[in-house]
């Protein structure tokens, strides 16, 4: 049985239809990345699934079964149980999805102690030990600083820090390496990889960068419109796709340091 | 056609726009809608009645039937507040073009004084102006004018400094544009919608504010019929005759709610981003 | 600030220039007094009224840094004194309508954000609408009228300053400012809310009281206490309006009648100090920004 399945969702805002008749299927352990274009309703995809859609946003057709329930009868608490402990979710700037004013230790103590409780010292420390597991250098520094205070790649080898705490089944990324310069992106990707062939994460990148998305993915989802235009295994959709824009899409990218995935 | 889905589109701010012009005419033909009643002189014999068919809202002290002072008190209230808002409204906006768009002296100079009347609570210095001027509609108007121009100036200030980089303004200095001709083409054009919006919202607080000093006396003198000092009139007469004051306020706020209400309808039609139930 | 502390000197020291005709006679006619022009001449000289403005305005200036504001024409006591035997009535109460306006408006404006185009959001509005279109004074007419004329709870006239005499006028200066404050409180709010870090922490499972409580409100602080502080403006101007209505022995009551008596002195006294305490309210508000503000504080 697929880990997640969308089944044919329709996603509107008012009147407004965004997302139609979307279906994506995702396996235990695997990579989906989902490209296209802004705007094209990608990210609408991944927040429906973690039921965040922004002011008003709602699922008007369809369902999103993850692991054999369907997350649109969930109740609050439920939602709350889900989210940042089976399903954990990093943004394109996962700095500034914390509160700017609180220490990045404080976030981290508030989203642990939402989960289980432990106090505040034994949840900074499991916070701490979180950021070494994820390699990343000085980790009580880090806990004590500000968001705005690190880098941006910093941040983000923070977010997925954070988002890794509980070991998620499921790791969605929106867009995680689009505000990273080539460097910075190419150590997020590992690090993601690794998450899958450590934990058996199963992951679903959003993505207009196809470079990122064919080097990480199983599979590949093309969307445009809010709909989707084109998905496969990775293959399929680089090598052999008759879609006419999935091909021009490929078509465009430009090769990364004179080493193309594609 | 075009007027129809206008009202259908804005229909809050068309209520309050009839609202508003019924006050204005309300003013305006005061003596008609008073069959010619005298606002100021009364006859003692009428003195403190509570209010009965004969005069709707009661008589003051003196016999003057309240109902009439009322309207007529519409007329001063009314016309202080648009010459106030009027004034402050030029002269607020015309420092502050001035200073945006010449920077240098000028605005340090009209920044600087700016600062100084915002250093003050503004009604504390507005009433010591109007007290110190001397107790009148016009010196009151003085005072308000006085302490709430900087806030204009500030307002158009900044929409001047804001354009005044941008390439088109530079194109036409570029090619020789006149300062007048600039300033009244581009500048102009460019805050007059946000200064007339802040106008708008204002003119209910600026109402409150002239009320405020006539009530303590530094406005509007007796007899002449204006809300605030007829509240100030019946605080006398709390205990025997509570219609002296609860009509002139009311009235007071009636308008108040009235005015506030188109101001908002305004913004929302002139600037609809700025919608606070964004 | 030295700047505007200059400014709101020469301004204050100004208010006497405006007056039409002599100062020096207006203070007396005031008394109901009819001066002969020796006495007139003999007080201008007294008053330092023949020197040139400049010299006029150091000396003014001088004296007022000295802590001497001359003495009250109308009451024959030094402005300190009695400028200070009303400061401690007019702070209490602009204290305690403050209280009164955080504890109505920061629950009303943080409920009308959370329930944002709800039933209860609307409710709000519509109360905070009608309360910055009501004149304050008219507030404290009707009060007076209900509670102490019609149910005789309260006293008429606030003669003390105790507890009881303040909470009426605190009452009236508190309606329009809670109104006023609400609307603030609520874009404040709303605005937090609609933060990115509101959605992380959604997406990381943190509990909806959590969020708004241990973050979006403390945020919100932040422009709130600047709000504060500039409604301290309007509480002060306000104070001098409900306390003559009230009778209340304050600041403001006292400049009133000052105003009517031409006690230049006096009234020269109220502006400086009044503004001063605005300046010092704001100058603490920044400072307070800057603590709570770990951006402010970290960033130079």
């Amino acid at each position: 049985m697929a880990l997640l399945d969308i089944q044919n969702i329709d996603v509107s805002y008012g009147r407004h239809l965004t997302v139609k008749d979307c279906s994506i299927e995702l396996e235990q352990g695997q990579i989906c990345s989902v490209v296209g274009e802004s705007g094209s309703g990608k990210t609408t995809v991944i927040r429906a699934v973690l039921g965040l859609l922004p002011g008003g946003g709602e699922v008007t057709r369809g369902d999103i079964v993850y692991d054999g329930k369907s997350l649109l009868k969930l109740s609050k608490r439920e939602w709350r149980a889900l989210r940042g402990h089976d399903i954990s979710m990093i943004f394109q700037d996962s700095g500034a999805m914390m509160n700017q004013t609180r220490l990045i230790g404080g976030s981290f103590v508030e989203y642990i102690r939402t989960h289980e409780g432990i106090s505040k010292q034994d949840a900074w420390k499991k916070g701490a030990e979180m950021l070494s597991r994820m390699r990343l250098p000085d980790p009580d520094r880090i806990m004590r600083s500000y968001p705005f205070q690190l880098s941006g790649g910093m941040r983000q080898r923070v977010g997925i820090a954070m988002g890794m705490t509980y070991q998620p089944k499921l790791l969605l990324a929106d867009e995680p390496t689009s505000a990273l310069d080539v460097t910075t992106q190419a150590q997020i990707v590992r690090q993601m990889m690794e998450l899958r062939d450590e934990y058996g994460t199963s992951i679903i990148i959003v993505t207009h960068d196809i470079g990122v998305a064919s080097y990480m993915a199983d599979r590949v989802v093309v969307m445009k419109d809010g709909r989707i235009e084109d998905q496969g295994n990775r293959d399929h959709i680089l090598n052999h796709s008759e879609n006419e824009y999935t091909r021009r899409l490929i078509a465009a990218v430009p090769s990364l340091g004179g080493k193309r995935y594609v | 056609m075009e007027k129809k889905s206008f009202v259908r589109k804005y229909p809050v701010f068309c209520v309050f726009a009839v609202l508003a012009v019924l006050i204005v005419l309300a003013a305006i033909f005061a003596p008609q809608l008073t069959h010619g009643v005298n606002p100021v002189k009364g006859s003692l014999k009428e003195a403190i009645k509570a209010p009965s068919a004969e005069h709707p809202f009661g008589t003051d002290k003196m016999g003057r039937d309240i109902f009439t002072r009322v309207l007529y008190g519409a007329r001063t209230s009314l016309s202080s507040t648009f010459i106030l808002v009027a004034v402050i409204f030029v002269i607020g906006s015309l420092l502050g073009v001035l200073a945006g768009y010449f920077g240098g002296w000028v605005d340090a100079v009209i920044m600087r004084l700016a600062d100084m009347m915002i250093a003050f609570p503004g009604l504390v210095l507005a009433i010591a102006v109007a007290g110190i001027l001397g107790a009148s509609t016009q010196n009151a108007i003085i005072a308000i004018a006085v302490v709430s121009w900087p806030k204009y100036a500030r307002l158009a200030r900044s929409l001047v400094m804001k354009i005044r980089h941008t390439d088109f303004v530079a194109a036409a200095t570029v090619t020789g544009s006149k300062t007048v001709y600039m300033l009244w083409k581009y500048m102009f054009p460019n805050t007059i919608t946000t200064l007339v919006i802040t106008a708008a919202t204002d003119i209910g607080g600026m109402m409150m504010e002239l009320a405020a000093l006539s009530f303590l006396g530094f406005g509007a003198q007796p007899p002449t019929p204006e809300w605030g000092s007829m509240l100030n009139e019946g605080r006398n007469f709390m205990q025997s005759a509570p219609w002296l004051m609860v009509y002139p306020g009311l009235a007071i706020f009636v308008t108040v709610v009235v005015f506030n209400m188109l101001g908002d309808g305004l913004r929302d039609i002139l600037d609809p981003r700025s919608n606070e139930g964004r | 600030m030295l700047v505007v502390l200059i400014g709101i000197s020469i301004i204050t020291f100004l208010l006497t220039y405006i007056s039409p005709g002599d100062p020096v006679r207006n203070m007396y006619l005031a008394q109901g007094l009819m001066p002969d022009e020796a006495q007139v001449a003999q007080q201008r000289e007294e008053m330092g009224l023949n020197d040139p403005f400049l010299t006029q305005y150091f000396r003014w200036l001088g004296n007022c840094l000295k802590g001497d504001f001359g003495t009250s024409f109308a009451l024959g006591k030094p402005v300190v004194t009695l400028l200070l035997s009303r400061l401690w009535p007019t702070l209490k109460l602009a204290l305690m309508s403050m209280i009164l306006m955080v504890i109505v408006s920061v629950p009303l404006g943080v409920l009308s954000a959370v329930y944002h185009d709800k039933p209860i959001d609307y409710i709000v509005r519509a109360i905070t609408f009608f309360g910055v279109s009501i004149p304050n004074f008219w507030v404290g007419l009707m009060l007076i009228l209900v509670f102490c004329v019609q149910m005789r709870l309260l006293p008429v006239v606030s003669s003390g300053g105790s507890f009881k005499d303040m909470i009426l006028p605190a009452v009236t200066l508190a309606v329009a400012m809670s109104a006023k404050y609400t609307r603030q409180v609520r874009t404040a709010v709303l605005e937090e809310l609609h933060s990115d870090y509101v959605v992380g922490a959604r997406a990381r499972g943190v509990q909806e009281w959590k969020i708004l409580w241990g973050n979006v409100f403390p945020n919100s602080l932040l422009p709130l206490i600047t709000m504060l502080g500039l409604s301290v403006g309007s509480l002060l101007g306000g104070t001098s309006v409900v306390e003559v209505i009230f009778s209340y022995p304050g600041m403001g009551n006292l400049a009133v009648s000052a105003i009517t008596s031409y006690d230049y002195y006096l009234i020269q006294g109220y502006v400086l100090w009044v503004a001063i305490i605005y300046m010092l309210i704001n100058l603490l508000v920044d400072i307070s920004y800057n603590y709570v503000d770990p951006r402010m504080r970290l960033r130079r």
